[in-house]
Parts: C-alpha cells; structure tokens; sequence
C-alpha cells in the first residue's frame, strides 16, 4: 500500500496528512470534506474504510524515510522530486477509478456484504442445495436477504437475478473488463467461496490497496444500476442508498433555509446549536453547491469585503477574525469554498 | 430409556451420519439423559458438540451453550446449519439494538442458543431466559472457568450464580485439556458438588499425532525450515503464528515461494474474507492457513496432516488444543515445533502483565482515580473491582497467575529441549500414563522424522476461477442457456 499513498498527495500544495487518512476512512466533518474538496480527493472518501492508523503511518513514514515525501511540523505533506518521479513511475500499476463520482451513494462494505449472501441464496437455489453454511452477517442484513428472497421467490426468480447480474457485469465490463472479471469471481455460491483479496490481486495481478479500491469501484458502480434500474438488485440493494450526499440533518437544515428561515430560526425549531446549522449549510456548499442560494448566503458585497482581506489561492488563507466569532467564520469558510474552485 | 436407545442410533445415523459412537461420546450422552450434570474431558477432535446435538433433539427446550470466543460459536452454528438446523442463534455483543430484542423475544422458538458468559450475565438476558424451558445448559471450553486471572474471560466466575438464576437447569461442561486439579477447580467454582457430577475423561493423547520438535539457528533458518517443511508435506496443514502481522507477511511468503495456496487467518481479516479462506480450505482449494494462536480458529476439517509452531505457544494445554486440529480422520499427521533460542521472550511478552500497586487499585475503587490510570488492562482489573474482590486480592491472585503462567513456559520449554519421549512428556503433564505406544510416537524415539509415512495432499485443487466472467457467471446461477 505504501507508494500508492503517493497518489493522494501533490508536489504542489501542501496536503495534510490525517485529511487524507479521514477520508478513505469515510470521517465526515465538515473541515475533511472541505480539505478533501480543496485537495481533489472527495470521490476518494470511504475508499478503504478499514484503513488501520498504525498501517497508515507506517506507509507515511516509510514514503518519508525514502523521501518520497516531506511532511512539515503541521502534519501537512508534500511530494518530492523523487516522489514525483516515483509515483509517475507507478501510475500504469495504480487502479483509476471510473464510478468514485457516486462516492456518497452507499457504504461500499455494506453493500457488498449483502449482494454476497443474497447471490450466495440464490445460486444454492438454483442447485437445489438446502444444506449450506451461508455467510454469516448482522442479524438484520441476514433477514433482510430473506425477505427479499421471499418476495422475489417464483419459477424465474434465479433467471431475473441472473439477468440483472449479468446487465450489470456487462455494463461495467464495457468500462474496463477487468470490474466484471473481479466482481463475478468475487461472488459467493454453489461450489464456490470466491476469490479473497490476496486471490484477485494475484490473478489480475495488481497490488493489495488496488484491489480494494477496485471493489470499491464494483460497488458504487452497482449502487448506481441499483439506483436507476429496475430489477431484482433494486430491490435487494436499494434500502442501502442514500438519496443526497448530504447526511440526514444537514438536508433538512437545508430544506429550511431555502424556504427562507434564518440560521438562528432553523436552529431554534430543530433545537440545535447555531453552528451545527452553520456546519449543514457549509456541508451542502462542499457537497451539493447548486443547490445553495449563494446570493442570499455570501452576497456580492461581502464577497467584495472578504475579497480585500483574501488573496491568493484559497487553500492558503487563514482565517483573521476573531477566534469566537462562529459566523465570521463561517462567512470566511464559505468564500474560501466559493473561490476554492467547486463554484463557479 | 429403550426408546432412547433406539432413538440415540436413529439421531447418530440418520442426524449426524455417524455408524458408532466415538470413546466417551455415548457415556456422556447417557450421564445426560439421565438428568445428570456433567464434566466431560475428551481431546480435541473427539466429537464434542455432538454430545450436547444429540440430546438437543431429544429434550423439549432450549440447548444453552456457552462459549468464551465468536469465532468457535461461529464454528459450531456453521456446522448445524450444514446439517441443515435452522433455529439456531449467536447472542454475543454484535447482536444490538432492535435486533437483540426481535431474537429475544422469540428465544424460545431456537432449539440451539449460543451465548458469550458476559452476554448471559446481562440482566435483560437472564429476564428473557426466564420466559423459556432450558433443557441443557453447556459450558464449552470449561478450563475457562478455572483459568483465575488475565489471559481469560473473567466473566466464566459468574457462571455459578448465572446457573442458579437459570434455576440450576442441568449442566454439561466440556472441555479438552483439564489436569485432576484443573478439573476439581470446574466443579468447586460452579458450586457442583462432585459426588453429583458424572465425570467422562478420555486420554489426551492423539496417537495418529507424531511429535516433533526442530531446532533452528534464528529466524532466517527457521523460514528456511518452514518452507521446506511445507514443500514436504503440501496440506491440508496450519501454520501457527505469535502475530498477525507476520501471518499475513509468512502467508504472502509462502504464497510466492511453493506452488501452494496459502491464506493468512487471523481477527485482522474481515469476517466475508474469512468465510471465503474457510470454504477454500474446507474443499481443498487453499492447502495452508497460516493463524495466529490467540484467535480460535472456526475450522472443522478433518484432514488436516501437520500443524507447526512457528512461534511457542503459551503452555501445553494451549499446544495440545492446536495441534488437536490435525488428524481427525485418524489417519497419521504431524506436529512440528520451530524452536530457536530466544523464542520464549515472545512469548513472556504477550502474556506479561503489569499489576497495579494495591493503593492505586484501592483509589480506584473508591472512585478517586479514573479507572485509565490500570494501564492496557484497566477493564479486566475494574472488572475484579466491580466485582467486590478486595485490592490486595486482585493483587495477589494476579501475581500468583504471573508466576503460573512463566511456570507453565518453563514446563513448556522443558518439552522442547526433552530427550525423552515426548509424548510420555505431556501425557504425565495431564496426570496420565502412555498405554501403548504409536510406531510413529516422536522425534525422540524414532530416529528419522522423515520416515513418518505423512500422506502429502492429492492433486492441488486450483481455485475455480476465469477471465470468462459471462460463464463464471453461468455456472455460479446454474445456467444452461447461453
């Protein structure tokens, strides 16, 4: 894993190390949202959600001992000439992702878990094999395939399952062969468990890290099919989508503020504290800016203000007002996402 | 009691697939359906769960069976459901929220409940035991109870007064390795008198097991042995490690060195990869697992040929668990233990523990100290304190159970460097006398390892895998169409 990490950090801009960290791990603060924003990385959040912090900084000191890396006394790294060269070197062994656009659509671990036991139900089905140990997951997932799988029980359910999979697998397969090759050697059934990490990096002979973000790649792309077609996988996989790449609250102090409440007003009904409405609405300028009336948030004329007091790039700024001023803050954050590049 | 025989066999033949009973299988079996409770010492391999199975589906209730690690509930709930038992369920402290609620509910409709100690000392728990017929309460790996201090779960002191909350339903304990002494400690600390208590114990010793021990000059040439070992041997074998990292690392080695699958297993790999190494090793697709001896491995394959120590393991009892994995078909397998100088010092790391002074655990228990100043071990020790066992107690007993534990090293280590014949060594160790001795015993006694007519694993079996991932697909639905 460790000079794949090299990918996720610039020659350029300093990037913090613990932002890169939060975000393969899928921790959603507004600050690591905003960091990741600011540094490309986004699409990258929950992309290896078992990341440990003992192997993580040990790849960051191993990449900084063959000075591949440099990192400052914030904790902020930047690539070397070497490092530069190096990972340059490695590009054609890194795995480029093709669906990490849908990153906020499902919890990848998740879905997985439960795509495996129901094609694991279905392909014992379609053997007539009663007697099997099937993968054991939460209680609640195990009934949720079960449910399903009532539902869908007919003389065609494993022809329709069959059909939707194999829609899917050639839809990814037209995007890069080797997602249909992993993701149907990966799956669990009749007579077979399917492949482990180790197995598919060894047969499509690609590193460890890779693999995984290869899978991850799997599953947000089926997390999309799920969400637009129709079929049996839909109705397996859909429950587990999210519709905004907001979080819950957050779309709801959106929801507010668009109808015209003030960030006092939508605290007061949704009895939280001013800053946690502040951080949903920084939340949804990161995440979803079309979204946000910018007009009414960050009118020209403060714009103009901040403009005199921030030049430059904006990942450079720090913020000059008082410490204990939330909404300076807050104003000073948004321009800074404003300018940082998402909206133009 | 003659419909029960009948039925016995019927259950043994038609449930299980089994001809005859396995040695102290049926005396167990029977102390059981004579409502007796019941220690039951039979070594690993000897067919353990179908002693509380069988009487399962003769008694109206619910079996209870108790078990101190996930991984080996996980073990035995897969095996039932190969057998094709459904109303089974795993209560231990993944199950949360409205699903532990759902489940009990409605334990009564499970003829099989497996618990963790701490999840049955729960109050709610116990309310909603209450509400069902218990028809047998087991206690797997027993030797826990006895097992007073850090390297086990304190919560198996509790299971003397959680039986009686139960209302004292009848009782089986199980286990592999239990000294006279350690079996007596069972009965006193679940307040079973011994004179009530069928006691079943079958000899530790597997005579199919040939033992060995290889010296090596540091851990180079102890890779180096490895490898030559696997070479020799192929599989079905396991490999056992101090670390996961180095079972992964060895794995990965190992995988790149033969022309063998090899797999790392341990509580670092996710619980989906771990079903996957599992399956494979269960049809012969991956010949090597490489564990670590901390996680109890969920692996029931009979056919396992040799299993080797890459590192010591803690004590004897906890070695003869192990390499216990190894021939179970009873046809002739291997253990082998990697030694180099030095090794104990791994091992005295892994189970040193640092006592607190009994003035700080006294500070701690009357709440003028936050129970983080115990150290890594504070939720063990603020268990004892919570537990009303005095400071100076805890103290005590936990430096008693240091001086256990490098006495049982040092007991150990004396089975490596022995001359002698090893297997005299361990079964006088478990208070017992060799009665016959195998012809394949030890490296002691025969003079060349290499003559232990091992049989090395049939053809390797690949794993079923294609480029063609439309087929794959195909076959994995049972497709015929094209």
């Amino acid at each position: 894993m460790t000079e794949s990490m090299l990918r996720f950090f610039s020659y350029q801009q300093p990037r913090r190390i613990r932002v890169v960290e939060n975000v393969l791990k899928s921790r959603r603060t507004v600050a690591n949202l905003f960091w990741a924003q600011q540094y490309g990385i986004l699409p990258w959040l929950g992309a290896n959600r078992r990341l440990s912090r003992a192997d993580y900084d040990h790849a960051i000191a191993s990449l900084v001992e063959q000075e591949l890396l440099r990192v400052d006394e914030e904790k902020q790294a930047l690539l070397t000439e070497k490092g530069v060269a190096v990972l340059e070197n490695k590009r054609p062994q890194l795995y480029e992702p093709s669906f990490y656009a849908w990153f906020w659509l499902a919890n990848t671990s998740r879905l997985m878990e439960r795509l495996l036991l129901a094609v694991q139900v279905v392909s014992e089905y379609s053997y007539h094999q009663r007697k099997y140990v099937p993968l054991q997951l939460p209680y609640s997932e195990m009934q949720a395939v079960k449910q399903w799988f009532r539902q869908n029980y007919s003389p065609t359910v494993v022809k329709h399952f069959y059909d939707d999979l194999h829609r899917f697998s050639a839809a990814i397969a037209s995007e890069d062969e080797k997602l249909a090759v992993d993701f149907v050697n990966m799956l669990v059934g009749h007579g077979t468990a399917g492949w482990t990490l180790e197995q598919a990096g060894q047969y499509l002979q690609m590193p460890l890290t890779e693999v995984g973000f290869l899978r991850h790649d799997e599953m947000l792309a089926l997390a999309a099919y799920a969400a637009k077609l129709t079929g049996p996988l839909q109705q397996l996989l859909g429950p587990l989508l999210n519709t905004s790449p907001l979080t819950h609250s957050a779309q709801l102090s959106l929801g507010s503020y668009q109808r015209g409440f003030t960030i006092g007003q939508i605290a007061k009904q949704r009895r939280l504290k001013e800053n946690t409405v502040r951080e949903h609405l920084l939340e949804a300028a990161i995440m979803t800016p079309d979204q946000l009336k910018w007009e009414q948030l960050l009118p020209a004329q403060l714009r103009d203000q901040l403009s005199q007091q921030y030049k430059g790039a904006a990942t450079g700024w720090h913020y000059q007002g008082p410490a204990n001023d939330n909404q300076g803050f807050f104003e000073f954050r948004l321009y800074q996402i404003y300018q940082g590049g998402k909206h133009d | 009691m003659i419909d029960y025989e009948k039925k016995i066999n019927q259950l043994l033949h038609d449930q299980f697939g089994f001809a005859r009973f396995r040695p102290g299988q049926e005396e167990t079996i029977r102390a059981v359906l004579d409502h007796r409770n019941t220690l039951a010492v039979l070594p690993t391999g000897a067919g353990k769960s179908l002693l509380y199975q069988l009487p399962g589906y003769l008694f109206a209730g619910t079996v209870i069976i108790i078990s101190p690690l996930i991984s080996l509930m996980q073990d035995q709930v897969d095996r039932l459901h190969r057998q094709g038992e459904s109303a089974v369920v795993m209560l231990n402290g993944q199950l949360v929220g409205p699903e532990r609620r759902r489940v009990l509910g409605q334990l009564g409709r499970f003829r099989f409940v497996f618990i963790s100690p701490e999840m049955l000392a729960n109050e709610t728990v116990l309310a909603a035991f209450a509400r069902v017929k218990i028809s047998l309460l087991v206690v797997d790996e027993a030797h826990c109870i006895s097992q007073w201090g850090p390297d086990f779960r304190p919560e198996y002191l509790l299971l003397k007064e959680i039986r009686h909350r139960l209302g004292d339903p009848r009782t089986l304990l199980l286990t592999a390795t239990a000294t006279p002494a350690v079996r007596q400690d069972i009965l006193a600390k679940m307040g079973l008198a011994a004179s009530d208590v069928a006691v079943i114990v079958q000899s530790v010793d597997r005579s199919n097991i040939f033992l060995a021990v290889k010296n090596t000059t540091g851990q180079a040439d102890k890779q180096e042995e490895l490898l030559a070992l696997v070479n020799k041997y192929q599989g079905p074998g396991v490999i056992y490690f101090a670390s996961r990292k180095l079972a992964s690392q060895m794995a990965a080695w190992l995988t790149s060195k033969t022309t063998l699958n090899v797999a790392a297993y341990h509580a670092g790999v996710t619980a989906v990869e771990r079903f996957r190494i599992q399956e494979q090793f269960m049809n012969n697709q991956l010949q090597v697992i490489c564990a670590t001896s901390a996680f109890g491995m969920g692996i029931d394959k009979n056919d396992i040929r040799y299993v080797i120590h890459f590192h010591l393991p803690s004590n004897l009892e906890n070695y003869l668990q192990e390499i216990g994995r190894a021939g179970r078909d009873g046809k002739q397998s291997i253990a082998i233990l990697l030694y180099s100088a030095g090794d104990e010092l791994i091992q005295r790391q892994l189970t040193t523990i640092t006592v607190p002074p009994v003035e700080i655990l006294a500070q701690v228990k009357q709440g003028k100290l936050a129970p983080a100043v115990l150290g890594e071990q504070a939720d063990l020790f603020s268990f004892y304190l919570q537990h009303n066992f005095a400071p100076a107690q805890i103290a005590r007993a936990f430096n008693r159970r240091q001086q256990q534990l490098e006495r049982e090293l040092q007991q150990l280590l004396a089975y490596v460097h022995s001359d002698g014949c090893r297997r005299e060594y361990i079964l006088h160790y478990f208070g017992e006398n060799l009665r016959a001795r195998p012809s394949y015993c030890c490296d002691n006694d025969e003079a060349d390892i290499d003559e232990v007519p091992i049989e090395t694993s049939l053809s390797t079996h690949p794993t079923d895998t294609t480029a063609d991932w439309a087929s794959q697909l195909r076959r994995l639905l049972n497709i015929t169409e094209r």
